[in-house]
């Protein structure tokens, strides 16, 4: 008999066939990861290569049997279509982001990387197509232009207003170059101005100040507009401290 | 054999308690299932004498079909949270499985025995999202309006907007922090504790069904205690805020308000639960339960 007698190996045997199974079954399971449900992002191979296969998928605790490196990729490391990438992408995201196919539809090409569809050459929207000049804003604004110094056409309008005038008669001089003002100066293009990237949804926005879970609750001015949080202590704490009394309690009533 | 079952498990389940691990010591809100998994630990180790006798009394009784079947639906339910990318269901089904198995080997007697671990480890499971998400703002305005009421009863101008209370001096935000979830869950896994112990470890002359109608009523009166008792420590910052000195809505004074408001949930706990108590038996009755 290949069973052995004893009832309690043979259950044993049982119960450790059933769980092998399910961990033969768990070890090839392909497991659900936002990199791969989401049918918008860029393919699993950019996600391989962008994030060198760091990450996990948060405390779930799903699929950490030998999976795919780009199914543990954080979350929050992956931007959204239309969206700048966050920091942890953006390390060399700008190469992936410009050689992507997300670029290629436009009928200009991306190799100049180039705006300059309005007559006046500059980057400045035209009115005919702001809205359009906008949008494109938008998709292009993540886009570092890498090594390149800036052209003059990023340059604020606050900047080129606060250059003095040149003097008449003066001689004319090499102008500064205009990357150091580029970098020192707030933009102020009427068409800029949401130059924050939107929040990436799958991200959950940061508790500012005194919202923090984890930290005590600030105070804030006699009336202040912004309010303080009243944080409970961790649950560590509470929990600890409620288990000490019944300890204490329970031995108390038999010491009766 | 044992050992490879445990194997097996640890193996099925690394991820999932990985990723456990890493939230108790993490979330704020979940920390308390690390104590709770250390008591349910401690509680094994405890009975592991007793554990060790039913399963070897247990070895000639017939076939466990209730344990394979228990283990069965564990490793289903294990699927279940795989495909749905549950992580709460996953973590379920880690105790369920681990019951199942047990109850496949060692038989009933020795599951019984672990029950009460079990349970524990159950409670220390930390709330799924969609659970959290859902109560947290019904406790976030419950403890606002409890808090309001609290103040204007103790003469405190006070606005109250949505989940802010205005006050003279500066501004307290019930936010989802201070929703009362913290003190919540530990009271109610502490109430859990109580019962447990009040029931196992008291002689009454009550039949089962009252002593575990008398355990389920403690860990139902931990939720308005805490609930109520939130919202007072909100009022009690409130109060101390315009009486004393602002700064008690930040830094060691906050905490220990927080941490003070809870000593006195359990304190209110634990009297409820003397006033649930039954009578206590005859004296050769506590003798005779003693000794068993």
């Amino acid at each position: 008999m290949l069973l052995p007698s004893k009832p309690v190996v043979r259950r044993a045997v049982f119960a450790f066939v059933i769980l092998g199974s399910a961990v033969a079954v768990a070890a090839m399971w392909d497991s659900f990861a936002p990199p791969n449900a989401c049918l918008f992002c860029a393919g699993p191979e950019q996600y391989g290569a962008a994030l060198g296969g760091t990450g996990t998928t948060g405390t779930s605790g799903i699929g950490a049997v030998t999976r795919p490196s780009y199914q543990h990729a954080a979350v929050e490391t992956i931007p959204l279509p239309g969206m700048p990438p966050s920091s942890a992408y953006a390390g060399d995201g700008g190469a992936i982001r410009s050689e992507g196919s997300r670029n290629g539809w436009q009928p200009w090409g991306n190799g100049s990387n180039g705006q300059s569809f309005n007559s006046s050459g500059s980057r400045e929207p035209s009115v005919g197509m702001g809205g359009l000049w906008r949008l494109m804003s938008l998709a292009h604004r993540s886009q570092p232009s890498a090594g390149s110094a800036p052209r003059a056409a990023h340059e604020p309008r606050a900047a080129r207003t606060a250059r003095p005038a040149p003097k008449p008669g003066a001689p004319r001089t090499h102008e500064p170059p205009i990357a150091s003002t580029v970098a020192s100066a707030t933009p102020t293009n009427p068409f800029n101005q949401d130059a924050t990237a939107p929040p990436n949804p799958f991200v959950p926005a940061p508790p500012a100040g005194s919202l923090d879970p984890g930290g005590p609750g600030g105070l804030h001015g006699s009336g202040g507009s912004s309010p303080s949080g009243n944080p409970e202590p961790a649950s560590i704490l509470l929990f600890g401290t409620g288990l000490l009394a019944l300890v204490a309690e329970l031995r108390r009533r038999h010491a009766f | 054999m044992a050992a490879l079952l445990a194997l097996a498990i640890a193996w099925l389940y690394a991820g999932t308690m990985e990723g456990l691990g890493r939230e108790w010591l993490s979330s704020p809100d979940a920390s308390y299932g690390l104590v709770l998994a250390g008591v349910a630990l401690l509680l094994l180790w405890q009975r592991r004498g007793q554990i060790a006798a039913a399963a070897r009394s247990s070895t000639a009784s017939r076939f466990p079909a209730a344990g394979f079947g228990v283990l069965l639906a564990g490793l289903l339910l294990y699927l279940v949270g795989q495909l749905g990318a549950d992580v709460f269901v996953t973590r379920v089904s880690l105790v369920i499985v681990i019951a199942g198995a047990l109850w496949s080997v060692a038989g009933g007697g020795a599951t019984r025995m672990t029950a009460a671990p079990l349970v524990f480890l159950l409670l220390a499971v930390p709330l799924p999202a969609l659970v959290v998400n859902t109560i947290t703002l019904p406790l976030q305005l419950t403890a606002s309006r409890i808090a309001e009421a609290t103040l204007v009863a103790s003469g405190i101008p006070v606005f109250r907007d949505g989940n802010v209370l205005e006050l003279p001096s500066a501004s307290l935000e019930v936010a989802q922090a201070c929703s009362g979830l913290r003190s919540l869950v530990s009271l109610t896994a502490i109430a859990g504790l109580l019962a447990w112990a009040a029931t196992a470890r008291t002689p009454t002359r009550g039949s089962k069904l009252s002593l575990f109608g008398r355990g389920a009523a403690i860990v139902a009166i931990a939720i308005p205690i805490a609930i109520l008792m939130n919202g007072l420590r909100i009022a009690a910052v409130g109060i101390l805020c315009e009486v004393w000195d602002p700064r008690v809505t930040s830094g060691g004074w906050h905490t220990f308000t927080g941490w003070i408001t809870f000593v006195a949930s359990i304190v209110v706990l634990m009297e409820v639960q003397r006033a649930l108590a039954p009578r206590p038996a005859a004296p050769d009755a506590v003798e005779g339960a003693m000794a068993a």
